[in-house]
């Protein structure tokens, strides 16, 4: 065999020893391995290596592999890069800006000597106007998709901001508001400037965003749908006491599965935000979806909306489930059971819980008919002229006064909860809404008697006699001091510092700015998943299958 | 009643889209699918409990971050590949800078343990010292000869998979493999395991 002949032997035995040779390549090697020991010899060789290879063995990865990638993602998320990186854009940006400014001051020296011979000269303005005009924008879509790498936090929710048909060509400014908004997160891919009206959505069915059936009215900007899907008791419990202390809204039709809460509420476009921001803190900023209508036209309405659809996707690309909590024997069926009217002064939200247990008739809350209510809340409050925050006060439910911030009821919940459930009965799960053991509650007027009075949180209420903490009287209750930023918000101003990093400064925060015409907010709050081995995680049993 | 049949196991690329739309629990999947794999060659080329660690939680993250342009033309598993394959060349590259000094007594230790064994080794201290040896002879490939074996032999890539994991064509491919399976029979030249080996095979 020629040097040359055994050479290509050689570089075709590992293919042919693979099985990537052709036919007949593979015909043409076999005949020569027939004829040379030695070319036999080394494809033994070759096929002990690659066995060999394959028998080493296999290391596997660490079992908290999960965990750490999730740490590490939540990590970038929120931080979204490291501090080298920040510091070379930040040293890039400033180059930027500086060679700008150069060419800008340029510019103007030259544009000064210019306009001074123009001066002079007449305009036709209308020509100019006609000029001017600025061509139609034509319906486009624009996907915000998530995991960008520039932008952690739109790492878990797909949003979409698609324009509707163009209705009639809006002002040149307004019309390119969306896409300032959106070119901040580096995810946003426009071709277009969007038309008129705008909707920023998340896909139905992966994140369980129920459409929208009502479109806001004419006095409405917007109409904002919010489902926050709670993933323990404790947090549920926590963001239905948020939901609840808004006043000015009420249930939205009977629930349609146990513990599912439908709340509705407008609100100022500037307390959006603010609205959010208490549901993510609750709910640690996971599995608050939002779904979105309004009129692009409305510069205030669209940032204020963006803004709450990007604190809306902060959530944790890698679902981390807390430490499953056992659930109390009698699982929590929370229903609103009266709604404060629009009008008239609010009346307490009331929450009853649904035991199966017979009711205990000690623990049933005393009839009081709506003339009493607000006769108990006059006696209470005497002042008329209550501020709209004492009203929103007066407006909590037991145990839930707004003086703290959402992050303490939600410790304190967790705290009640563990107390309850070694109470295994319908009752103890009450004891989450009641107020703690020596703390004093916010004025809370008398309710109106549920049509089935029953233990827990209905009895808690309409007690007499209150009296409000030293230093806040008449129950103008309002928060005068912040507590200690939380880590989470610490988290959040570093990822968005133009929004949240007031948090950690003393100065107070600035005045929202407030569209003219109210915001329709439409919350959800969906109960935790029954914790049973081999039951659907996104199905919520009914009580009877609870029993057994 | 017989229980109802368990419902088809999504593949890579519904995971994927799911994952792209935002499903958390869909990257999660994908995550528990691959990642001891990914973990694996990482560490074959490392031979590093901890930087094989660190390179698969970056390539994760990396996937996630790069899940956006996922276009699905490759398979997610060849696509995951890249990134983890191209992070680890490129941790390599960068190590291998830093540890140039220290060379020369690396070299000495990778010898020591490739040494010939006793002629009276039991059986199957002599298998654990020959997958030890080739696991010693692996680690003093080159890189691009390494990581082509470490991917047919280890974890049985195809040449294309493997063409399209490292982004060169399969000729280069079929010669990288078959080089780095010669330069490891020379690194083993212990003629007596081997023959051994095929003896054993042959009869």
């Amino acid at each position: 065999m020629t040097e040359r002949k055994r050479d290509d032997l050689e570089s075709e035995l590992s293919a042919y020893l693979d099985g990537e040779l052709d036919a007949a390549r593979r015909q043409e090697v076999r005949r020569r391995l027939a004829e040379s020991d030695e070319a036999r010899a080394l494809l033994e060789d070759l096929r002990a290596i690659s066995d060999g290879l394959g028998r080493l063995p296999r290391h596997r990865a660490p079992d908290d592999l999960p965990a750490r990638l999730a740490r590490h993602a939540e990590r970038r998320l929120l931080l979204g890069e490291d501090g080298a990186r920040r510091r070379l854009r930040l040293t890039w940006w400033a180059a930027r800006v500086g060679a700008a400014a150069a060419v800008l001051v340029a510019c103007v020296a030259v544009g000064w000597r210019a306009a001074e011979r123009w001066r002079s000269r007449p305009v036709d303005l209308a020509a100019a106007r006609e000029r001017s005009a600025l061509p139609a924008p034509s319906p486009e879509t624009v996907r915000v998709l998530s995991g960008s790498p520039a932008a952690g936090d739109q790492a878990s929710v797909s949003a979409i901001v698609r324009t509707a048909p163009k209705t009639e060509a809006p002002p040149a400014d307004t019309a390119l508001a969306p896409a300032a908004e959106l070119r901040e997160t580096d995810t946003a891919r426009l071709s277009e400037p969007p038309g008129p009206a705008a909707v920023v959505a998340l896909e139905p069915g992966e994140t369980g965003v129920t459409p929208l059936t009502d479109e806001a009215s004419e006095d409405e900007a917007a109409s904002v749908a919010i489902v926050v899907r709670t993933e323990s008791a404790p947090e549920y419990a926590a963001a239905v006491a948020v939901v609840a202390g808004w006043t000015a809204g009420g249930p939205e039709t009977a629930p349609s599965e146990p513990g599912r809460i439908d709340w509705y509420c407008q609100v100022a476009g500037g307390d959006l935000e603010q609205r959010i921001a208490e549901l993510v803190q609750v709910t640690s900023g996971r599995n608050v979806r939002l779904h979105a209508r309004f009129d692009a036209a409305d510069p205030d309405t669209l940032e204020t909306v963006t803004r709450a659809v990007r604190r809306a996707s902060l959530t944790s690309p890698l679902a981390r489930r807390p430490t499953p909590v056992p659930p109390p024997t009698q699982a929590p069926t929370v229903v609103m059971s009266r709604m404060a009217p629009a009008a008239a002064p609010p009346a307490a939200a009331l929450m009853e819980t649904q035991p199966t247990t017979p009711a205990r008739p000690t623990a049933a809350p005393p009839e009081v008919s709506p003339g009493e209510n607000d006769k108990e809340k006059s006696q209470a409050t005497p002042e008329k002229s209550a501020s709209p925050s004492t009203r929103r006060a007066r407006a909590r439910p037991r145990g839930f006064d707004d003086r703290r911030d959402p992050e303490t009821i939600r410790r304190d919940l967790h705290a009640r909860h563990e107390a309850a459930t070694e109470e295994p009965d319908a009752a103890a799960l009450g004891r989450l809404f009641a107020p703690a053991e020596g703390e004093v509650p916010a004025s809370a007027p008398a309710p109106t008697a549920p049509s089935a009075p029953g233990p827990g949180l209905g009895a808690a209420t309409g007690a007499e006699g209150e009296t409000l903490p030293a230093g806040r009287p008449g129950g103008a209750a309002r928060v005068d001091r912040p507590g200690p930023p939380s880590f989470f918000d610490y988290l959040l101003s570093l990822a968005f510092p133009p929004i949240v990093g007031r948090v950690l400064t003393e100065e107070p925060p600035p005045a929202p700015r407030e569209p003219a015409i109210p915001v329709r907010l439409h919350v959800t709050v969906l109960p935790p998943p029954p914790i049973v081995p081999g039951d659907s995680p996104t199905s919520a049993p009914t009580p009877s299958e609870r029993r057994r | 009643m017989s229980p109802p049949p368990p419902a088809p196991e999504p593949t890579d690329a519904e995971l994927a889209q799911r994952a792209q739309r935002g499903s958390p629990e869909a990257f999660a999947a994908l995550v528990a699918r691959y990642q001891d794999r990914v973990y694996n060659t990482c560490y074959r080329m490392c031979h590093d409990h901890a930087d094989a660690l660190d390179l698969t939680q970056t390539a994760f993250l990396k996937a996630l971050e790069q899940l956006p342009g996922f276009r699905g033309e490759a398979g997610f598993f060849t696509w995951l590949f890249r990134i983890a394959v191209n992070l680890t060349l490129s941790f390599r590259r960068t190590r291998a800078r830093a540890a140039h000094v220290h060379g020369a007594e690396l070299d000495r230790r990778r010898s020591a343990r490739i040494a010939p064994p006793e002629a009276d080794v039991a059986a199957t201290l002599e298998q654990r010292e020959l997958r030890e040896r080739i696991a010693a002879a692996l680690d003093r490939l080159d890189d691009e000869f390494r990581i082509a074996v470490v991917l047919r032999d280890i974890e049985g890539l195809d040449y294309a998979a493997i063409a399209e994991v490292l982004g060169v064509p399969t000729g280069t491919v079929k010669s990288r493999i078959h080089r780095g399976r010669m330069v490891l029979r020379e690194l083993l030249a212990d003629e007596r395991t081997l023959g051994d080996r095929a003896q054993t095979r042959r009869s």
